[in-house]
């Protein structure tokens, strides 16, 4: 009788040590997928926002300075591009394609000073770059996220745990350098006088 | 003298590396309006200072006004967002703060001004209403020089809007004393109170306000940075309040 407990008890210490070292390492790991994926919802919520307010502004441009058709036509192109990204990794270049239209508007913006001063211009710019400026914080809390848990991820025993249940290391939302800025609005000039 | 010399090292790079945020001024006590870059009267500051006191103690929103000389080329809402969070404007659960920030060492034209929102507030305060509170409240006075008026304005703009929000009717700027405000000795009689209440519920010794090196200050400053909690009186400020980045801003 001794001879195979002794056997068994070893196999059921060495479970429970496993046990001991794997189910923390299994819900923290649960735990940081989940705030990465909340924290990504924050990035998709803003993305969709400037999805949404882009038509508008397209057609307040439209209304003053229609013939500047190029910028009007990147913007477009940049907005259908973010419609159909699907990663992050996509999510970031189109939108980073988007920032460089909107920039180059600005731009042409200075041609137009009844555009400039239109209050519905001024005010669908201000929600861009509130939209941008969120982004970019939606964005850090996110990378943030997905560097604690692909820390886990990586190292051990979190390792051991992430192969055994399939949890695989996240894609940061990294956007090329000198996107970081958003589309400045500067109106002082010939703004209101 | 090696040793001391990795030590200190270490103790320079971790003091740097650690400190992302590291070039926000460290908010003074006690007040609402920080005026680093020296830029108000005295007589504006407490104004404002009150109004925020007000407002924070009715609805638990903060207003703060901050002037610095330059934010060192940083985007201004960005910025803006980080004080808010580095901070903790605002309460902690209701995120409701609200930062008008200006800078006035960068040269005209290319000055900075910027009011950012915790997320509690975003739908009172959207972009767009911020934008335009900008340019018909601000930029108009501080074109001109006129500091003072430029910041009374844009407060009274954003004060307004925000004890709408809570359907606060405390007492309103730019609105002088008659109208529906407290008679005076009902106030007086209301502050009475609110002392013999904090001196008698402090008055089995308070290791609290001890412990923060402000002894003989009943109530006194109980926010601390982060987690705030609400106090008894006194300044109530820096609740640990967060902003999802919701803000516009203006070069002047």
């Amino acid at each position: 009788m001794k001879k195979v407990l002794g056997p068994v008890a070893i196999i059921i210490i060495i479970l429970g040590v496993f046990a001991l070292l794997f189910i923390p390492k299994y819900n923290s790991l649960v735990t940081a997928e989940e705030n990465v994926d909340s924290k990504w919802a924050q990035v998709e919520n803003q993305l969709q926002r400037r999805y949404d307010l882009i038509p508008n502004l397209v057609e307040s441009v439209k209304g003053y300075a229609k013939h500047e058709q190029e910028v009007i036509a990147s913007i477009t192109e940049a907005r259908a591009q973010l419609g159909n990204a699907q990663t992050p990794e996509q999510q970031a270049i189109a939108n980073d394609a988007l920032n460089g239209a909107l920039g180059r508007l600005l731009v042409v913006v200075e041609n137009y000073p009844n555009l400039k001063a239109d209050a519905n211009f001024r005010q669908l710019m201000d929600e861009l770059a509130g939209t941008e400026n969120r982004l970019a914080v939606a964005r850090e809390d996110y990378n943030n996220e997905v560097q604690g848990f692909n820390k886990i991820v990586k190292r051990f025993p979190g390792n051991v745990v992430a192969g055994m249940f399939g949890f695989e290391q996240k894609e940061y939302f990294k956007a090329a350098a000198g996107a970081e800025k958003a589309p400045a609005v500067d109106f002082s000039d010939s703004g209101k006088q | 003298m090696k040793r001391l010399t990795v030590i200190l090292a270490c103790f320079i790079f971790l003091v740097t590396a650690n400190n992302a945020y590291a070039q926000f001024p460290t908010p003074m006590k006690n007040t609402y309006i920080h005026d680093f870059a020296n830029v108000l009267s005295t007589s504006v500051k407490e104004e404002l200072n009150h109004y925020s006191e007000q407002l924070d103690k009715g609805t638990g929103a903060e207003i703060m006004v901050v002037t610095v000389d330059s934010i060192h080329g940083q985007e201004a809402k960005m910025y803006a967002t980080q004080l808010i969070r580095a901070w903790g404007i605002g309460d902690a659960q209701k995120n409701n703060g609200v930062l008008l920030l200006a800078t006035f060492g960068q040269g005209q034209g290319k000055n900075d001004v910027v009011i950012a929102v915790g997320q509690g507030l975003e739908g009172a305060l959207p972009d767009g209403k911020l934008g335009r509170i900008l340019d018909s409240a601000f930029y108009p006075s501080a074109s001109n020089g006129e500091i003072d008026q430029a910041f009374q304005a844009t407060y009274a703009a954003l004060y307004q809007t925000v004890a709408q929000e809570y359907h606060w009717e405390g007492q309103m700027p730019a609105q002088t004393e008659e109208g529906e405000s407290m008679p005076t000795w009902m106030f007086v009689l209301l502050v009475i109170l609110v002392l013999v209440v904090i001196i008698f519920s402090n008055g089995g010794g308070g290791p609290r306000s001890r412990g923060r090196g402000r002894g003989g200050y009943p109530g006194g400053f109980a926010g601390g940075f982060g987690r705030g909690g609400s106090s008894g009186g006194g300044f109530g400020g820096f609740g640990g309040g967060s902003s999802a980045g919701g803000g516009a801003s203006r070069k002047f």
